[in-house]
């Protein structure tokens, strides 16, 4: 009797590791990288979803908890301007956007992992959502423009300007990076999502080590402070 | 014998469904504010339930401290709120303290309203300081952790599934 339970439990488990093994180990990826793919399966891990309802349910749902802003240095102070390039060395300005309207301002760590630049991707999925309130959303790494260009030809574009911030200045000013105390100590680097209203003030703010991905705490933010018929 | 082995693999088994298990982190605490009667009301919860004895001072725009006291077991509190555009509140849980918030009066409240608290903010990826050549640090996303739980389980399960097995046929042999 003790045997045939061993035996089954046994082959069970054995089993339960050949599923484990094939859905979780089993999906390495090729030798050449696909990031894209990479990072959509990080989106999924955090159970990212892109929003299907429309805009005004979504902003109505008095179910939805949306994640309140950190106590950032710069809450409530003017966003701190700055010029940066695109991926096609045209020239982009927070002041000249706020004119616009809000911005949701995202510092990514670059496009070469996962997670450092699925934050991207899940803007992109939500992305007319963003526009129907008039918001502009800009990403900003240390990435070359190069680099970014050469991703996009291979996986696609963002439907929103990403820009290169060489030596992490601007990155700094909103300490997203923190750079080393002295020449040869490395600088530390985190996520960071910002929301500027029109008048130019940070609204809200994120940062830490993972990208923050739920876009409708965003459109909440924005829409709670600039209402849109 | 048999018992033995039983013994053994059941050790086992529950050594590892317990290495198994998935740590579940609390999620970071959050404190509301309002402002009622020239009061200043806080809410402080973490995982939607009411954090009690979480010490909270209040300081001026100045610096100066104004109030000091501990949320009752509603994990909620208040004080008389202090004169000048922004308020600055430290929260302290247990031995953690809290990054610093600073609130600015509005019309008929404070902004913000409600805050995540965070005790310092982890960096991810470390790159060289200015000037350097930029080279992306780990990658230390939730796949590299989940990949070694997926690993530990199934190295588990074909162990002790592969043990079972194997004391089931001796046992047949004998």
């Amino acid at each position: 009797m003790t045997r045939g339970l061993f035996a089954v439990l046994g082959v069970g488990l054995l089993a339960v590791a050949g599923v484990v093994g094939y859905h979780f180990l089993g999906s390495e990826p090729p030798p050449g990288r696909d990031i894209a793919q990479e990072a959509r399966d990080d989106l999924e891990r955090r159970n990212f979803t892109p929003l299907s309802a429309p805009l005004a349910e979504l902003l109505a749902d008095p179910a939805y908890a949306a994640v309140p802003t950190q106590a950032d240095p710069l809450l409530g102070n003017p966003a701190p301007d700055f010029t940066l390039t695109d991926v096609d060395g045209k020239a982009w300005s927070l002041a000249d956007a706020v004119k616009q309207g809000p911005v949701v301002l995202v510092f990514y760590y670059g496009y070469h992992c996962n997670h450092c630049v699925s934050q991207l991707f899940a803007l992109d999925k939500d992305l007319a959502k963003f526009r129907e309130l008039g918001t502009t959303v800009v990403a900003v790494s240390a990435d070359p423009p190069e680099t970014t260009r050469e991703r996009y030809k291979r996986y696609g574009a963002f439907g929103f300007p990403v820009l290169t911030d060489p030596g992490y200045k601007v990155a700094e000013k909103y300490h997203a990076f923190t750079p080393g105390k002295s020449d040869g100590e490395d600088g530390n680097q985190l996520h960071g999502t910002f929301v500027i209203d029109r008048r130019g003030h940070v609204v809200w703010a994120n940062r830490g080590d993972q990208p923050f991905t739920e876009n409708r705490t965003l459109l909440r933010e924005i829409h709670r402070r600039e209402p849109r018929p | 014998m048999w018992s033995e082995g039983s013994a053994v693999v059941c050790r086992t088994l529950l050594a590892l469904s317990v290495l198994a298990l998935p740590a579940v982190a609390a999620a970071e605490p959050r404190v509301a504010f309002t402002v009622e009667d020239g009061w200043l009301r806080f809410a402080v919860r973490q995982d939607d339930k009411p954090v009690a004895d979480a010490a909270v001072s209040v300081f001026t725009e100045q610096g100066a401290p104004w109030a000091k006291g501990e949320t009752g077991d509603n994990g909620k509190g208040g004080f008389p709120l202090p004169r000048g555009d922004e308020v600055l509140v430290e929260l302290k849980l247990g031995e953690k303290t809290a990054d610093l918030i600073t609130l600015r009066r509005t019309g008929d409240g404070v902004e913000p309203a409600e805050v995540l608290v965070t005790f310092g903010l982890r960096p991810c990826c470390r790159v060289p300081s200015r000037g350097g050549v930029y080279q992306p640090g780990p990658d230390v996303s939730p796949a590299s952790s989940g990949r070694w739980l997926a690993w530990t389980v199934m190295s588990g399960c074909l162990l002790v599934g592969g043990s079972l097995v194997v004391l089931a046929l001796r046992g047949r042999g004998q």
